[in-house]
């Protein structure tokens, strides 16, 4: 009986740390989310749909906002250093493969290269 | 041999010891001349030798026109890992819109360079370089269909559709050429941060997605294809005409004689684990100056039994490479190494023996100086007689160690149990395969110290140069290298951290003579009847390399040579 009820309270503890963690964008960082939501006064809904999310934005829903990848190409492009990410061999990618909005974001690009870039 | 980690890493330590004294000489291969058997253990109509990326392509080809084949795979099936699994997967092809005679010089140029006017001379046969290109220019713009013909789950990325494709933007036919470059998956992104070798096929990426669509290629056309794993081949059977009619392979403990009446294709890669062609061929220091990032199966045994008929040789000095790192892990007395992208990442920089900087680090990692940048680390100093860059050293602080993994963990040997490797790079520190020090002088000692350094580190020098480089990233520009400016920062975060580098790259490219039909020749240029290759062990690109060359060519040789062997007449 005992054990039971400690093992439940576990559950639900466990549960409500994960759902805490699901609701806050990213742990008090300046991640992407939080300046979505502080600086653009977004709601989860905007990207996710619902604002319980259950699964990540579609690239789609990045371009409504910020145009077509040919136009995010046109801003990246950086003749000093003569890389752009958004016009690489591989072609438009889903935003999220570098762009990552709970988490720090990353350049895909330097797993095989080193161009260094900053990934907002 | 399964490859437990723990045991791979013991196996390869005792064999380390070993090496000395002559456990590095590939296995089968013998001088003795070669007797048609009079009894044959199998019979069909290609033997193909090797189940890489070239083979799996002949085979898939010379079965399309009907013809069958047996491949030769000395791998166990379970850890069946060639160069074109463990690579990027990378390939080339063009936009819709393209220029097929400005593809052909472009691949001319690739190959051979004889249409660069500043050139003295062509590094392939003229004649055999400009078939070669024909072949380019005809296959690779319908590469991706030919691969969704094997399935048409087949989804690669969609390639360069506003930047350059073509690596060398200054060689003929760079632009018109519609040049672009594209990399494997089933999804159209390739996206996986970590190793898909065991995620369902369907989920794979890179090079791991290309070769699981070559093999279900194979294996869909088990009518015409029988894979024989665990059995190397030896030895090339001729007849008394000179025509190769078979190969002797070992197998379940014997010697089995394999019968090919049409022809023998040699797909079996390059030399990076043949401790004595390393010698004879590498640049530099080539055993223990070099290390390499792809399959420890590649032992040039395609070169030797290919030689033993009297092939002649072609560029094998050749390897795409750079500088990469090495733990001290070997495999039969050589190291294994990584591939390091993070050479010339922020807050590091590269030095050589002595602890002097000498070269633009991002000249290792940008194009088009990237797959060339091995030269440096060869460099002899004439005066010194000396080789002051092998190895050099990688210096890091904190802020690069933390900023992810050092090398790419979706691919090459990380991706492959040779070298468990974590995102944050500490296992790599806690094993000692990076060396760590509070403070750059304790660090310089420690280089001073390696068994590699010979005691030629001098550690004034090492605090200089990251002074130096820190003041260069304060004024915005390394005036003294021209190191590209997005990579400037500093190297000033306790601790401090190093790793040797090597030459070396993923793959070895020479050097079986061969035409343009793909059939192996002599050194006069007398056709070896019946012998075909493609791949690493003859490559096409003889001038310089552009990512993804090999495995493009895997496909286009590969088909060629399954081609034409398919169009012999069957003995």
């Amino acid at each position: 009986m005992k054990i039971s009820t400690l093992l439940v309270f576990i559950l639900i503890l466990t549960f409500s740390v994960f759902a805490s963690v699901q609701k806050s964008p990213s742990e008090g960082s300046n991640r992407l989310a939080d300046r979505h939501l502080s600086e653009h006064g977004s709601s989860c809904a905007d990207c996710h749909s619902t604002d319980a999310p259950s699964s990540a934005p579609e690239t789609e829903k990045c371009l409504d906002c910020h145009g077509s990848y040919e136009d995010l190409a046109a801003l990246t492009a950086n003749p000093e250093e003569e890389i752009n990410p958004h016009a690489s061999h591989y072609g438009p990618l889903p935003c999220n493969n570098c762009h990552k909005s709970h988490e720090k974001s990353v350049l895909l690009c330097d797993q095989c290269h080193n161009f260094a870039i900053k990934v907002p | 041999m399964s490859i437990s980690r723990r045991n791979f890493i013991k196996k390869a330590t005792v064999v380390a010891g070993a090496a000395t004294i002559g456990a590095m000489l590939p296995g089968a291969v013998n001088a003795a001349p070669v007797q048609v058997p009079r009894k044959w253990d199998y019979e069909t109509e290609i033997v193909v030798v090797g189940f890489g990326g070239a083979g799996a392509c002949a085979a898939i080809e010379a079965a399309n026109a009907g013809t069958s084949s047996i491949i030769l795979e000395k791998q166990v099936e379970k850890t069946h890992y060639s160069n074109t699994r463990m690579s990027g997967g990378i390939f080339h092809s063009t936009k819709k819109e393209y220029n097929r005679e400005a593809l052909k010089q472009y691949a001319l140029a690739l190959f051979s360079g004889q249409n660069l006017p500043w050139k003295l001379e062509s590094e392939e046969d003229p004649v055999v370089a400009e078939g070669l290109a024909d072949l380019w220019a005809d296959y690779i713009p319908g590469i991706i269909p030919w691969l969704q013909s094997i399935d048409p789950a087949f989804s690669p990325t969609m390639g360069s559709f506003l930047g350059k494709g073509a690596s060398f933007p200054n060689f003929p036919g760079a632009k018109e050429s519609g040049y672009s470059t594209h990399s494997s998956s089933f999804t159209g992104y390739t996206r996986s941060m970590t190793a898909t070798k065991d995620l369902p096929y369907l989920q794979k990426e890179n090079g791991e997605a290309f070769f699981a669509l070559l093999k279900k290629g194979v294996v869909d056309r088990k009518d015409k294809i029988k894979v024989l794993y665990e059995a190397p081949a030896v030895d090339l059977v001729p007849n008394e005409k000179g025509e190769i009619i078979g190969v002797l392979a070992e197998y379940k403990g014997k010697t089995i004689a394999v019968k090919a009446k049409k022809a023998v294709i040699l797909t079996c890669g390059g030399y990076e684990y043949n401790f004595e062609m390393r010698r004879a061929f590498l640049e530099g220091q080539g055993t223990e100056g070099w290390a390499f990032y792809g399959t420890t199966a590649n032992t040039g045994d395609g070169i030797s039994m290919a030689m033993k008929v009297g092939a002649g040789l072609a560029k094998v000095g050749k390897a795409a490479s750079r500088l990469i790192a090495a733990p001290p892990v070997r495999h039969n007395g050589m190291k294994i190494g990584i591939i390091t992208p993070a050479v010339g990442r922020p807050h590091s920089i590269m030095v050589n023996a002595f602890g002097n900087r000498y070269l633009a680090e991002t000249k290792i990692t940008d194009d088009p100086s990237r797959y060339f940048s091995y030269k440096e680390a060869v460099h002899f100093d004439i005066d010194t007689l000396r080789y002051p860059n092998s190895p050099s050293w990688l210096i890091m602080d904190q802020q690069i160690i933390d900023a992810g993994p050092l090398t790419n963990m979706a691919i090459s040997t990380s991706a492959y149990d040779f070298l468990p490797w974590t995102k944050d790079n500490q296992d790599a520190i806690k094993r000692g395969w990076i060396m760590k020090a509070d403070t750059l002088e304790e660090l310089a000692e420690m280089i001073k110290n390696h068994p590699e350094n010979k005691e030629q580190m001098v550690p004034e020098n090492l605090k200089m140069a990251v002074n130096k480089f820190n003041e260069a990233c304060t004024a915005g520009e390394d005036k003294e290298f021209g190191r590209r400016k997005a990579t400037l920062k500093p190297v000033e975060k306790a601790p401090y951290y190093a790793m040797p580098l090597y030459a070396g790259g993923p793959n070895t490219k020479g050097g079986i003579k061969c035409n343009a039909k793909r059939q192996v020749l002599e050194w006069t240029g007398k056709v070896i009847p019946r012998l075909y290759t493609a791949g690493e062990i003859s490559s096409a690109l003889k001038f310089v390399y552009q990512g993804g060359g090999n495995i493009t060519e895997c496909v286009v040789m590969g088909r060629e040579a399954g081609r034409n062997a398919a169009g012999e007449k069957a003995l």
